[in-house]
């Protein structure tokens, strides 16, 4: 879900596998509520991606919670336990190295911005003259 | 102050409440909840339910009591059903005024043997409209045929409704009952005959890659209202809790 812009060259398979994993894997983790921060205790949290540098060592989670708001505060949280989360992916991902984890709030609601570009158009003006009929 | 109540539709004399959206498979629970109620399907030849429908305000003890639940939605088949039901669906089920916008200020193609390219087409227009539409520029309330499913069920998240999948509405609303509505399963499969209007197969063919963006751009929330419940479901195998 995430629109953040990448390198030049796109991501490796295997960038692309090992994210994918780890995004399933904290998805499952926030699913199943295994974090105990007062902070995440009240909030769904959705991981968009997870964007892997090509050595591996680092992996960028784009997370938000439902709704989109506190999106800052709820990464904040996250990286304030990535010592336990980190604990959980290399468990789970049954690997030798273990990634850091770094939180960034995912920028799907920017595209919204593409729907506000939209209005400026003459179709969707003229759209707007007449209100809609009910059905 | 008097307790916080939400309103929803219920069996008669049965405990369950649900919280309908329209295009989420409203239609089925409402026929679901009138065989519950009359042990018989309705008429389609009366068109309305000859009863009505039985709305009850209820308080969120009371609803914890009782089989109370909201159901989510795949955002892009929910768009589709718009698409194939509302706009080239059966004449009876269309809404013209959307069609005639469609072709007064955008692209519409017309006929019952369209491309592929031709639907990319229309339902591309669709989405224009319904962006207008989203954003709140116009007078009139957002239609509840593409409103945001978060904004309908968003009280049921604060009243600790469990939410349901469409796609396995069936199997979970039986797993939730847990035999404490009778007859469940036989109305199901009563209704489930007379209420099926399935997406033609080629509604999966016309979906591009930016069709698909535009949709996500759409109904954020709802592609992630839609993902914490299928992770839930498919990680716990129960409802899982959403905290908005």
């Amino acid at each position: 879900m995430a629109k953040n812009k990448s390198s030049n060259r796109g991501p490796g398979q295997r960038q692309l596998r090992v994210g994918e994993s780890i995004r399933r894997i904290l998805s499952e983790v926030f699913a199943r509520g295994e974090l105990h921060d007062p902070e995440l205790a009240h909030v769904s949290i959705t991981v968009g991606e997870v964007r892997m540098s090509p050595d591996l060592s680092v992996a960028t989670v784009f997370v938000l919670p439902l709704g989109g708001e506190n999106a800052e505060e709820v990464a904040r949280a996250l990286a304030r336990n990535k010592g336990e989360l980190r604990h959980l992916v290399t468990k789970e991902l049954n690997i030798r190295f273990s990634p850091d984890l770094r939180f960034l709030p995912d920028l799907t609601f920017d595209q919204m911005a593409e729907t506000e570009r939209l209005l400026n158009l003459d179709a969707v003006k003229r759209d707007l003259a007449k209100p809609d009929e009910p059905e | 102050m008097s307790e916080a109540r939400l309103f929803v539709t219920s069996a008669r004399q049965q405990p369950l409440n649900c919280l309908l959206s329209l295009k989420v498979g409203s239609t089925f629970l409402r026929n679901l909840i009138y065989v519950l109620d009359n042990g018989e399907t309705f008429s389609r030849v009366e068109k309305e339910f000859p009863t009505g429908l039985h709305n009850r305000e209820l308080t969120a003890a009371e609803l914890a009591q009782e089989v109370s639940f909201y159901v989510v939605r795949d955002p892009v088949a929910r768009f589709f059903s718009l698409y194939f039901d509302k706009v080239v669906g059966k004449q009876e089920n269309r809404f013209p005024w959307i069609i005639e916008k469609l072709k007064a200020h955008r692209v519409f193609h017309e006929g019952v043997d369209l491309s592929l390219n031709q639907h990319r087409d229309n339902c591309m227009s669709l989405l224009g409209f319904l962006g207008v539409r989203l954003r709140g520029k116009l007078k009139n309330p957002i239609n509840p045929h593409w409103n945001k499913q978060i904004t309908r069920v968003a009280k049921g998240i604060e009243f600790g409704l469990q939410p349901l999948m469409l796609e396995n509405l069936e199997p979970q609303l039986l797993q939730i009952a847990d035999g404490r509505i009778e007859g469940l399963e036989q109305a199901a499969k009563m209704v489930q005959s007379r209420n099926r209007s399935p997406q033609p197969p080629v509604a999966k063919s016309i979906l591009t890659r930016e069709m698909h963006e535009k949709i996500s751009a759409l109904y954020p929330e709802d592609i992630q209202l839609y993902d914490l419940v299928k992770t839930g479901w498919e990680v716990l195998g129960k409802p899982p809790e959403i905290k908005l």
